[in-house]
């Protein structure tokens, strides 16, 4: 037995020799005890190794996705979010913002006239600068102390209403697009973090922001329907609808919960008041399904941390869902109602948010036209073990 | 919920990485991970953690650490899956990525500083193995003591050779070494182990080693 040849044996092994040495070393096994037994060790010691198990604290990889989801930007780079056109859906909501203020200057008419309020700098709270520290490293979701929220929440009630103001002016992302962009102006709504803000933004740069702007619905779900107030409520009746629920939850509705209710409501309000402004970006209609996916997407790259934020998404693409079910995002925003409605009762035990979800996972996988129902059983089956 | 990994380590192991049959549904979710859905990047998280976890551990050895370079690996390959082929096995790419991770780390200062840990993560698994019984748990202790005395270096291969069951291509690929470095450091590391381990083997275990 050589030393050259007890080299061979590990390749060997693995049959990672090339055919003329293999058959070498197999010629020399057969007449060398020696070596046979060696092999034999070797093999023995591989498979003892598989043997190890890995041991991990009791419960680790139970909590494990969710702290790396808590982690995770906002979305993968490297994957283009904003093609060419959206640049000139840009331009088009930035005369949609502009419009607006210079018919303001002409004559203040009702649905200009929360704007100095809507647009003006109020001072942040401390809370909300952290908020916009921790949202710059990418964390999306921010809590904010809940007395200084309530506050905010009452603050923004009284300013909101009207719900017809032109809250475009009030939403940070057409000021993004600006190329300077005004660090000096503070959040105008504090619960908004600058991650959602960014996500907000990236929404209204898309033609989808830009043909509901034209139509005065919702971004994320799109009708081919010249006449939108047949399908769905104009955004006042909507906001309105949302201010109501929001009544309801008062007190025990989770902080977050309300601030992103409203956040969206004044979305929907925003891109209504552009909408109302602007009327020229018709063409823009035609790229209805590019616009469902980037904004199904946005809603999609949420971040949820906590419960209450959850249930947010879970109704959120739930609302999606209703607004348009013909539409070809519907499976994906299906999916996500029970998804947030897991991650939901995962983090909260609630019976309730297990019954939503089994409810809802149910309802999903009767349908004809379910196209992830591996991926629904699946997720049933991790909530009803 | 489902364990991993039908479709990894076997299509590593039937050809070249990314040619063998990849799990339609895991497809799905890393394109929908790839447009932002985090819930279906949590789900791929959910079905790799253990592996991913057990490749940081079996190089690092601290469970702390191996947490940490986990927790690094899911991150590092959701900021890089838009340029991911949703075609490719997830398992080899993110295990390549965690034993990347964990290399650097036993290299770094920091892990120096460190030193070994007081007991070892790595501990006889109950019951089934080659040998059975008493004598394998034996042998299993005196294996894991033996890949912790390994230098890193001998370790990281071994780990992605034997618990990875990556191809020395892919070893080379992953630690940017040569091929005939990894072959040298898997036999240096192997006959190391043996030398220690073989007063445990069995008989059986001699045996069942045997080549076809």
């Amino acid at each position: 037995m050589t030393a050259h040849l007890i080299e061979k044996l590990s390749p060997y092994l693995d049959g990672e020799l090339p055919p003329s040495e293999e058959a070498l070393v197999s010629a020399h096994l057969r007449d060398c005890p020696d070596c046979s037994q060696r092999l034999a060790e070797l093999a023995a010691v591989d498979r003892l190794a598989q043997g190890l198990a890995v041991e991990a604290p009791p419960g680790y990889f139970e909590g494990f996705p969710a702290r790396v989801r808590e982690r995770l930007p906002a979305r993968p780079a490297g994957v283009r979010r904003l093609p060419r056109w959206a640049l000139a859906a840009a331009a088009v909501l930035l005369v949609a913002v502009i419009t607006p203020l210079s018919i303001r200057e002409r004559s203040p008419s009702p649905p200009v006239a929360d704007l100095p309020r809507a647009a003006e700098p109020r001072p942040a709270p401390a809370s909300v600068l952290e908020a916009k520290d921790q949202a710059a490293r990418g964390l999306g979701y921010v809590a904010v102390p809940e007395g200084e929220e309530r506050d905010a929440r009452r603050e923004r009630r009284e300013t909101a209403r009207p719900r017809s103001k032109p809250a475009v002016v009030s939403e940070p992302a057409p000021a993004r697009q600006v190329p300077p962009p005004a660090p000096a102006a503070p959040p105008p709504a504090p619960p908004l973090p600058d991650a959602e803000a960014q996500r907000l933004s990236a929404a209204a740069a898309t033609p989808a922001a830009a043909a509901s702007a034209v139509k005065g619905r919702g971004p994320w779900f799109q009708s081919q329907s010249q006449s939108p107030g047949t399908q769905a409520p104009a955004p006042p009746e909507q906001t309105a609808v949302e201010e109501r629920s929001l009544e309801a939850k008062s007190d025990r509705a989770p902080v977050a919960e309300v601030a992103e209710s409203e956040v969206a409501a004044d979305k929907r309000g925003s891109l209504a008041g552009s909408g109302r402004a602007e009327g020229a970006s018709a063409p823009l209609i035609n790229k209805k399904k590019k616009e469902e996916r980037a904004g199904f997407e946005d809603l999609a790259a949420r971040r949820p941390r906590n419960a209450a934020e959850a249930r947010t998404l879970r109704e959120a693409a739930r609302r999606a869902v209703t607004e348009d079910p013909s539409s070809d995002q519907a499976d994906e925003a299906r999916v996500l109602v029970i998804e947030a409605g897991v991650l939901a009762f995962s983090l909260s035990r609630d019976p309730a948010d297990l019954a939503r979800v089994e409810a809802d996972a149910r309802a999903y996988l009767a349908r004809a036209d379910a196209g992830q129902v591996a991926r629904v059983r699946a997720l049933l089956a991790s909530v009803s073990r | 919920m489902e364990r991993p990994l039908s479709g990894g380590v076997a299509a590593v192991r039937a050809g070249e990485p990314g040619t063998g049959p990849v799990d339609p549904v895991e497809a799905q979710l890393l394109e929908k991970a790839q447009r932002g859905n985090a819930f279906a990047f949590e789900e791929m998280v959910r079905r790799y953690q253990r592996q991913v976890y057990g490749t940081a551990l079996r190089i690092v050895r601290r469970h702390d650490v191996a947490d940490d370079l986990a927790q690094d690996a899911f991150l590092k390959a959701y900021r890089a899956l838009g340029s991911f082929d949703t075609q490719r096995p997830f398992g080899p790419w993110i295990r390549r990525i965690v034993a990347n991770l964990a290399i650097n780390h036993v290299r770094s200062p920091e892990a120096r500083e460190d030193g070994l840990p007081e007991s070892h993560d790595l501990t006889p698994a109950p019951g089934v193995g080659p040998l059975g019984g008493v004598l394998e748990r034996e042998a299993q202790a005196v294996l894991a003591r033996a890949l912790e005395g390994l230098p890193v270096e001998q370790r990281a291969v071994f780990a992605l050779r034997v618990f990875e069951e990556l191809s020395y291509q892919e070893i080379a690929e992953s630690l940017q070494i040569p091929v005939g470095t990894v072959m040298s450091r898997l036999s240096r590391a192997r006959d190391r182990v043996r030398e220690l381990v073989a007063p445990y083997l069995g008989a059986s275990g001699r045996r069942a080693g045997s080549p076809s």
